[in-house]
């Protein structure tokens, strides 16, 4: 296993645009933002985190384009099967690979840019911890997406998954409000990080399975 | 297995959409034997070739196969990634050695390719590049979609020369090629 | 034996013929029950104290959208079946009652918005139960689209099989989430999701409404499956000699 996760990071590493072009999009999205409201500290922080939430979703979720759909098409995916490769493995450690390469940067800057508009050291570092867990969901949902529609423009399904994760954004409204007026906001953490152990178990099964079918 | 069957096929059929492609299908190879599959363009070769390697599924009838045996498959695709040089894409295969490699390469004239991506290598050269696999095989049964598709004479006859070797060590081939190929199989018509 | 009954069940042979006799009583009984109901409930029924006449259309409404979420547990509970017990019909059902939902669906939150102009003046409101209509009316979308996307049919059943369970059990989570945000930005006022005690006057015609309602859309549904079956089947005999 510890070779395929190697062989996996080392191909998503190796397609640059892939990766890092997700990640200067969402900078670019939240360095754009001051720029269409009139400057103002205050009511900058107030919608900073809506941008962020959902700067982070529409990056994933245009992302995971490639996920499988590059191995479907040149035959990788025949090979896994041949080589009696367990898919779910192989699901697994490509949406892990993902959320590496592409989720934890956008983690790393939405702690930067969150202490950059509120000046917070400690409110910073929790957004931080829950943008990794929530891009981890966001990416095994998308890549549920994807999927499904793998031979038909991946992005239809995807964008039929959106209404899934709006439990998720409904949450991290929750906890920012928590985390300003210093209410429990560990409750939300917790919530989340039970949500993406389920999503984490679930979700390979079920896409291998998709894909099993996708190749019948 | 209670006989000595590496491979046995038994009424396979497979239908798209409640329409039939091919039924009725039945062969088994031992060791050391070659099927050779025939039909004419959109019979369901390839279809068939992916029911064997166990990548599709059949709409009735059974293919069976020793769980123990190991496979090797050379499709239409090539699962080679164009961003990767030749020499990368070796070592992400994982299943060769690039040292026990070297004959090969020397032979299929790729030896001063590795350093290329896939991306800019011609289609001949990437079939062949594709086959590299099937050269370090150490698998018991290996399934070829075509694979004489362009390739140029003396690849075909040093390809072909290769698969008589591995007949003989005891290997079993299933194939699909309008190119015949000379290796005395057991012919299946769909 | 039990068996022997379930698998006579699934046949869409039997189906066909089966529902090729209910259907006319189905469609006819419910068509005369709803035009009763409504007669009733927009003619007859007492006016509101507070809302005026402007209720009157829940007889269109609740109906639809009671219809909208059988339908969907319908899809639900058939697409489950499929994935188990590889039952084709069941696989037919989840197709053609997609497209019935979604129309139901769409009726609902028209008819909802346009209760909810002289109600509370506005077209759209961000409570549970209504994001969580057009959430539905999203899956419906997503699982007609998807269905039509692929050439080959055995794949696109599985496909929507998987989709429509997964987002069954999305439902209840959003109108949990959604219930949970919406009380934190609306305290007090009347949403649409507490069900007020009606007078009994007009209650009936609204049950008949409903029932009858659903009963067509069931007709409906059965005639659609129909057609799903002569369409997939059209190679077998039994088709071929009607």
């Amino acid at each position: 296993m510890k070779g395929l996760l190697q062989i996996e990071l080392f191909k998503l590493f190796k397609k640059i645009r892939s990766w890092l072009g997700p990640v200067l999009i969402f900078t670019l999205i939240i360095i754009a933002y001051p720029l269409t409201v009139e400057y103002s500290t205050s009511e900058l922080a107030k919608s900073f985190y809506s941008i962020l939430w959902l700067g982070s979703l529409m990056t994933i979720m245009f992302s995971t384009e490639d996920i499988f759909l590059e191995d479907y098409l040149d035959g990788t995916m025949d090979q896994y099967i041949v080589n009696n490769i367990s898919l779910p493995l192989i699901v697994f450690i490509k949406i892990f690979v993902y959320w590496l390469l592409i989720g934890v940067p956008i983690g790393i800057l939405s702690f930067i840019f969150a202490i950059a508009f509120t000046s917070n050291f400690e409110s910073s570092l929790l957004i931080g911890v829950i943008s990794f867990v929530v891009n981890y969901i966001y990416f095994a949902v998308f890549s549920f997406g994807n999927s499904l529609s793998l031979n038909k423009g991946s992005l239809l399904s995807s964008l039929v998954c959106l209404p899934l994760v709006l439990p998720i954004l409904i949450t991290l409204g929750k906890f920012i409000t928590a985390l300003e007026y210093a209410l429990n906001f560990y409750s939300y953490i917790i919530l989340l990080l039970g949500v993406l152990s389920i999503i984490i178990t679930i979700i390979p099964f079920l896409i291998s399975f998709i894909l099993k079918a996708h190749l019948d | 297995m209670t006989n000595d069957y590496v491979l046995a096929a038994h009424n396979i059929g497979y239908s798209i959409n409640n329409t039939k492609l091919f039924k009725n299908i039945n062969f088994e190879a031992k060791k050391g034997e070659s099927i050779h599959i025939k039909g004419s363009n959109g019979s369901g070769k390839t279809t068939l070739l992916r029911i064997i390697a166990g990548i599709c599924s059949s709409s009735n009838g059974e293919v069976i196969i020793d769980e123990e045996i190991s496979k090797v498959m050379v499709g239409h695709s090539n699962a080679l990634k164009d961003y990767l040089t030749l020499k990368e894409n070796i070592l992400m295969d994982g299943s060769f050695d690039i040292k026990d490699t070297n004959i090969f390469l020397e032979s299929l004239n790729l030896k001063n390719k590795l350093e290329l991506k896939i991306g800019s290598l011609s289609f001949g050269q990437r079939k062949k590049a594709s086959l590299l696999k099937v050269f370090n095989n150490n698998s018991d049964l290996i399934i070829l979609d075509e694979p004489c598709v362009g390739l140029d004479a003396k690849t075909q006859t040093y390809l072909i020369e290769f698969l008589k070797k591995e007949l003989a060590k005891g290997k079993t081939i299933v194939y699909s090629s309008h190119i015949d190929m000379n290796l005395d199989s057991i012919e299946v018509y769909l | 034996m039990f068996k022997k009954f379930f698998h006579q069940f699934a046949s869409p042979k039997t189906f066909y013929f089966v529902s090729q006799k209910i259907f006319p009583y189905l469609f006819w009984l419910s068509i005369v029950s709803l035009i009763i109901g409504l007669i009733w409930g927009i003619l007859y029924a007492p006016v509101d104290k507070v809302q005026g006449n402007s209720y009157r259309i829940i007889y269109m409404h609740v109906p639809a959208s009671f219809a909208a979420q059988s339908l969907y547990m319908m899809i639900a509970v058939a697409s489950f079946i499929f994935l188990i017990w590889k039952v084709k019909l069941a696989a037919y059902v989840v197709k053609s009652v997609s497209l019935i939902g979604a129309s139901v669906t769409f009726l609902a939150l028209i008819s909802g918005s346009i209760w909810g102009v002289p109600t509370w003046g506005t077209w759209w409101q961000w409570d549970a139960r209504i994001t969580s209509t057009l959430i539905l009316f999203i899956m419906y979308l997503g699982l007609i689209s998807l269905h039509n996307s692929f050439n080959n049919l055995d794949k696109a059943d599985k496909f929507i099989s998987v989709l429509a369970l997964v987002g069954f059990i999305n439902i209840p989570i959003i109108k949990m989430s959604v219930n949970w945000w919406s009380t934190l930005h609306q305290p007090a006022s009347i949403t649409l999701s507490s069900k007020p005690s009606i007078d009994l006057a007009m209650l009936y015609p609204l049950m008949i409404c409903i029932f009858s309602f659903l009963g067509l859309i069931i007709a409906i549904v059965l005639r659609a499956i129909q057609y799903e079956i002569l369409l997939r089947e059209k190679n077998k005999k039994w088709i071929q000699s009607i």
